[in-house]
């Protein structure tokens, strides 16, 4: 089956390459556009390329899941001023990481960026909480400096808009997760104009699918291991949980049930704290999982900005620690490799600059022997196909978060054509670009501030 | 020898007044209705974005950037590379977001975020993250409301930027309604100040804010100085050998043993250029620090410049919250930093900055560039009231007199060449005059 897939895809790459080619040499005479052009000699150099692709609009949309129409504030909750992160003695202390939350809604920030001869990419911003924050980012700021500039010249852009506001410190959140969607609609932009998929753009993939896994949770331990055991049945061999309270709470005996419940498939479990520990109580939980032997990572046992202490706790415990969901370029993650921080890492592409970015990530992750898996969190099969693409073209990805993803609201339901999850592995799409078209009557039964 | 007098400008400081609360004004009643009461409930959180010349352009058309990967830094052979700290910019214009929170008993406080180039990203964070945080709490908590709108986003990664400028709108607003429900100016709720005024500095061209001119940069720094300024900052982004060298060692020369001047790089420096050019500035004399030499994402290197170049070396403009200025402290990266309180997170931040750099005996300056009234107020509270403050930093030096300055306000500023006074009303002691607030506000 491996092998046919490949031997398809080798002749998809002739044809396309050779449709690529007619594109390229018959696109017309692109013209730059009037409102940008500070560089005379560049601007005919690109004025005579006629494979140019001229950006000439660039817009965000807000989508919601379910589409009620709600005042756009209300749905936010977050546990009161004061609260307290509960437990016992030294464990009940101001809850310093619980962020805002959006119970039944999921949401996203679309980008989309059409030439002016046609062609549209889109790309994604991870934004659960405040998608209209993305969209104003890039209709102030990103749109006008994109107008008129060849999509082409993805590199040249992305340092563009990241120096757009570096001298202002925009280095993290809403910024780089702006950066991030119109960076992958740039990708997917030259994928169409070539007519290739992105993994190929980026030097070919090692694989054709990357193996999934998914978060399990429940109101008991009974029914987070049910879940665990539904998970591997769809042939997954690695669940995560969310693990906050230590010592005193129920939940280390819940990890013990789903992690025997894994072994009993041949997997492993995986634990996230969102940043609820402290250092000695990450390390004496790590001790613990240490003993139960098939644990995956331990991931953001601690604040992101606790960077002093994520060397210790790594080096104390066997378990590898697993950060950088957080993370937003690649000087955070330099700063984290150079500590020994973490032994992998889990950038996210919505978040951390895109496909441009993470590609440099997972090189940098490579160059200290270190391995990544895209975080993939609330978002659209786009958020999905686009991690799937860096995954399958670089060597160090492991596996891939979001194994329920295409099930969900904003999953396979927005798709013309279908992303496809079996036996636990998400095959990279074929098409071109990143390989995700969009149902228009869907997306606009979903769009809520066009 | 060059490096202590610069840091010692601010011993300058006249003698402590008594302190004597100005009679409130608008407000008076409504004060002294809530002072002792409690909770203060907040009402409405409103952003305004405020820009002059006020006019009906859409925000996308303002912003102006160098052409992609086609901007050189200029200079030859190795200093001729790709620029990548040039910012976008709004040629022109000024632009900031005020914030105005309104609590149930109609009491007020204003703020203001940092926000020169895309101020509606800042609106969009208040209105659709922060206010509804806000809206019903208790306005005098005002530690508890930082901790939670900043852990709001925290575990998403929102620690720099927008995010936090948004913050810090708020977090002043808050301080400002502290100080007039208890009817004490904001330094005295921080503690008390060490001195009525602080020593203000001028970001300094010869051209700025369009003023036209046949001085040379030399003349006019001459003339600034005999206005009363200590210490002059200019840009400089390229090394020895260029103009923009050689008018430093101009306008150094001109102004002598009678006042400081500062070089900004605005991380235009790779770390070896960099420590060319600070050996260089070493030899001047009269330089008081050298500020911004590398890019933010480049904090890591900070400790071998400052171990390689004798003038002081400052940074800490684009950084945001305590964690990003402790890990450039604990490496000793600087001798002093300038921190914005309209960017790393407001008062509430800026305290917890500064008491840190405090710790580690860091300087600081309070970085204060375009913007309004609550801006430079907020900056003058916090640097009276600190031990480590020597001097805020003042665009054009006359930044106070500009189109968002004291023509906005009730009453205004006490702000000249090379000082500025704290105000003793309540609160931050600036209160806009909601008619010519209303005559910049475009959204």
């Amino acid at each position: 089956m491996m092998q046919k897939a490949n031997a398809l895809t080798r002749r998809q790459f002739a044809s396309r390459a050779a449709s690529a080619a007619a594109l390229l040499g018959s696109g017309g005479r692109a013209l730059a556009s009037p409102q940008a052009a500070p560089n005379a000699a560049q601007r005919a150099e690109q004025a005579a390329d006629a494979g140019a692709l001229i950006i000439d609009k660039v817009e965000g949309f807000v989508l919601r899941t379910p589409n009620l129409k709600v005042p756009y504030d209300e749905p936010m909750t977050m546990p009161p001023i004061g609260a307290m992160t509960g437990g016992e003695g030294i464990w009940n202390r101001l809850d310093h990481a619980t962020p805002t939350r959006f119970k039944q809604f999921e949401q996203a920030t679309l980008v989309k960026i059409t030439t002016k001869n046609g062609l549209v990419g889109w790309g994604e911003c991870h934004a659960p909480s405040a998608p209209r924050v993305h969209q104003t980012v890039i209709s102030d700021l990103f749109a006008p400096l994109l107008r008129g500039q060849d999509a082409r010249w993805i590199n040249p852009i992305w340092e563009h808009l990241y120096s757009s506001e570096r001298m202002r410190g925009y280095s993290t959140g809403s910024h780089l997760e702006a950066l991030a969607g119109v960076d992958i609609a740039l990708w997917d932009l030259l994928g169409k104009a070539t007519n290739l998929p992105i993994y190929q753009l980026l030097g070919g993939k090692y694989r054709d699918s990357l193996p999934v896994y998914t978060g399990v949770g429940g109101a008991t331990t009974e029914a987070a291991v049910k879940n665990a055991e539904s998970a591997a049945a769809r042939g997954m061999k690695l669940v995560k949980m969310s693990f906050h309270k230590g010592e005193g709470s129920s939940d280390f005996e819940r990890v013990e049930a789903v992690a025997a419940a894994m072994r009993a498939h041949g997997g492993q479990l995986s634990l996230d704290s969102l940043g609820a520990f402290k250092l000695y109580e990450a390390v004496q939980m790590g001790h613990r999982l240490d003993k139960i032997g098939n644990i995956g990572w331990f991931e953001d046992a601690l604040l992101p900005e606790d960077h002093a202490a994520y060397p210790i706790l790594a080096s104390s415990i066997t378990t590898p620690i697993c950060a950088g969901e957080t993370a937003s370029t690649r000087f955070q993650i330099r700063d984290l490799l150079l500590a020994k921080a973490a032994r992998m890492f889990n950038p996210d592409v919505c978040r951390a600059g895109g496909i441009t970015e993470c590609q440099r990530i997972a090189a940098l992750a490579d160059a200290y022997g270190t391995v990544w898996t895209p975080h993939v969190s609330t978002g659209t099969l786009l958020y999905f196909a686009a991690s799937i693409h860096v995954g399958v073209a670089t060597s160090n990805c492991i596996l891939i978060e979001g194994g329920d993803k295409l099930t969900r609201p904003f999953g396979n339901a927005l798709a013309k054509t279908k992303m496809v999850v079996e036996n636990g592995m998400a095959r990279v799409p074929e098409g071109p670009g990143h390989g995700v078209d969009f149902d228009e009557e869907a997306l606009k039964a979903v769009t809520v501030v066009g | 020898m060059h490096r202590r007098e610069a840091l010692t400008l601010s011993a300058l400081a006249s003698a402590g007044l008594a302190f004597k609360p100005e009679p409130v004004e608008a407000q008076a009643n409504v004060q002294a209705a809530s002072r002792g009461r409690g909770p203060l409930k907040i009402a409405k959180v409103e952003a305004m974005v405020v820009r002059s010349p006020r006019d009906a352009k859409p925000q996308e058309s303002l912003i102006v950037m160098d052409p992609i990967g086609a901007t050189m830094a200029g200079g030859v052979g190795r200093t001729n590379r790709i620029d990548t700290s040039s910012p976008s910019r709004t040629p022109g214009y000024e632009q900031a977001v005020v914030v105005k929170i309104t609590t149930a008993d109609g009491l007020y406080g204003w703020g203001e975020c940092h926000a020169p180039v895309a101020p509606r990203v800042h609106v969009q964070i208040i209105k659709d993250i922060l206010a509804p945080i806000l809206i019903g709490q208790d306005a005098r908590q005002v530690e508890a409301l930082w901790e939670r709108m900043y852990r709001s986003e925290r575990v998403r990664g929102y620690s720099t930027g927008d995010q936090i400028e948004a913050i810090a709108g708020i977090d002043i607003a808050l301080w400002d309604l502290l100080g007039k429900y208890a009817g004490v100016p904001v330094y005295q709720l921080l503690g008390g100040r060490y001195r009525s005024q602080i020593s203000t500095y001028a970001t300094f061209s010869a051209t700025y804010t369009g003023r036209k001119t046949e001085q040379t940069s030399a003349e006019r720094a001459t003339q600034m100085v005999e206005a009363g300024f200590k210490v002059l900052k200019m840009a400089l982004r390229s090394g020895p050998g260029s103009k923009a060298f050689d008018e430093v060692l101009a306008v150094a020369k001109a102004v002598g043993s009678k006042a400081n001047v500062a070089v900004d790089a605005l991380g235009a420096f790779t770390l070896a250029d960099a420590i060319v050019t600070g050996r260089e500035l070493d030899k001047i004399g009269n330089i008081a620090w050298m500020e911004d030499a590398l890019l933010p994402d480049q904090m890591q290197s900070y400790p071998d410049l400052a171990r390689a170049v004798d003038t002081a070396i400052c940074a800490g403009e684009a950084l945001s919250t305590r964690f990003q200025f402790r890990d450039l402290m604990a490496q000793r990266g600087v001798d002093m930093i300038n921190p914005d309180l309209c960017r790393c997170g407001g008062i509430t931040e800026g305290r917890r900055i500064v008491w840190l750099a405090d710790v580690f005996g860091v300087l600081w300056a309070p970085h204060v560039s375009t913007g309004t009234a609550p801006y430079m107020a907020a900056s003058i509270h916090l640097g009276v009231s600190t031990p480590n403050a020597v001097m805020m930093e003042v665009y054009d030096g006359y930044k106070h007199d500009g189109p968002l300055g004291n023509r906005l306000l009730k009453a205004p500023l006490d702000m000249g060449p090379g000082f500025a006074k704290v105000p003793e009303r309540p609160g931050l002691g600036v209160d806009f005059d909601e008619k010519a607030l209303a005559q910049v506000v475009v959204a």
